[in-house]
């Protein structure tokens, strides 16, 4: 088995409210430094060792299923 | 005529549009579970609110695959009526029967209001029984009510008339107002108000009866 672990980030171009909300907080806890945030997810998934294609196969379960293409984007990050 | 209220985990409005349904009209009505692949025999398709699946991965997008979804399209590619409130208009657009997409409200807050709304088209199956401009007040409860897209599908859908609900004033952060719109053909609505919460006097409003209305006078004059 192998597992794939996989970004999924909003486009620069939509508004990411929540991580604007913790950039705030941080702000208030006196991280004066910081300059902004940004909330994504992050899936690990487990592939089954003699698939091929293991990289096709998660680039479009990411497209059908993980992520919103009208708002999101995916990188995959390692396989290990 | 028969129609289907559509039950996903999580789905916590249905039994309220059974009821607005049932007393708008004399169809019958079902509630239909989402893990159901087939909808032969129904005409119209009725998605509620809630939070189907908890909002997992993203409003919407776990139901949007669901065995319904596949009778669901079906059912839209006859053109027969498909409507889906709030959560079920975070189906709609994550099964692509609808444009854009619905996203946080800017605010970051979680809304519950009754905000003025104005019927800019009064010429579809959904909306015929108002009159054009006309201002109604729909109560609406949600985080992710931000209607998003680009700028070209902006462009599409008032070049269509396909916007069908905006509000009156800005309350989520929504392109150009946007509520409710229709997919090109006329016969998907999706919006964020809840107009089966509108339909006795005793909740504040009966502005959500014509919408119901309006979608069974269409419906009779077609068959």
């Amino acid at each position: 088995m192998a597992t794939v672990k996989v970004l999924v980030n909003f486009k620069k171009s939509i508004i990411d409210v929540q991580g604007q909300e913790v950039e705030k907080i941080a702000d208030v806890m006196g991280f004066k430094s910081i300059e902004a945030i940004r909330i994504g997810k992050y899936f690990e998934i487990d592939i089954s060792d003699n698939t091929e294609n293991k990289e096709k196969i998660i680039s479009e379960l990411s497209e059908k299923l993980l992520i919103n293409p009208n708002l999101e984007e995916f990188t995959i990050l390692e396989e290990r | 005529m028969k129609l289907a209220v559509i039950v996903f985990p999580g789905s916590n409005c249905d039994k309220d549009l059974y009821h607005a349904l049932k007393i708008t009209t004399n169809h019958n009505i079902e509630f239909v579970n989402s893990d159901e692949p087939n909808l032969e025999g129904f005409d119209g398709v009725f998605i509620p609110g809630g939070f189907s699946y908890g909002d997992y991965l993203r409003s919407g997008a776990l139901a949007a695959k669901t065995p319904i979804t596949k009778a669901i399209k079906r059912l839209a590619d006859q053109g027969k009526p498909v409507l889906g409130i709030c959560n079920g208009f975070q189906i709609l657009t994550e099964m692509n029967l609808l444009p854009g997409s619905l996203i946080k409200n800017d605010s970051g807050k979680f809304i519950c209001d009754t905000p003025t709304l104005i019927v800019k088209n009064n010429q579809t199956m959904f909306s015929n029984e108002y009159k054009e401009n006309q201002e109604i007040r729909l109560p609406i409860a949600h985080g992710e009510g931000e209607f998003y897209c680009d700028l070209s599908t902006l462009k599409n859908l008032r070049e269509n008339n396909q916007i069908i609900l905006q509000y009156s004033d800005d309350v989520n952060g929504s392109i150009d107002k946007i509520a409710g719109i229709t997919n090109i053909k006329g016969n998907v609505m999706g919006l964020m108000p809840h107009p089966e919460r509108a339909i006795e006097e005793i909740l504040g409003s009966k502005d959500g009866i014509k919408l119901f209305k309006s979608i069974f006078k269409s419906s009779e004059v077609n068959q």
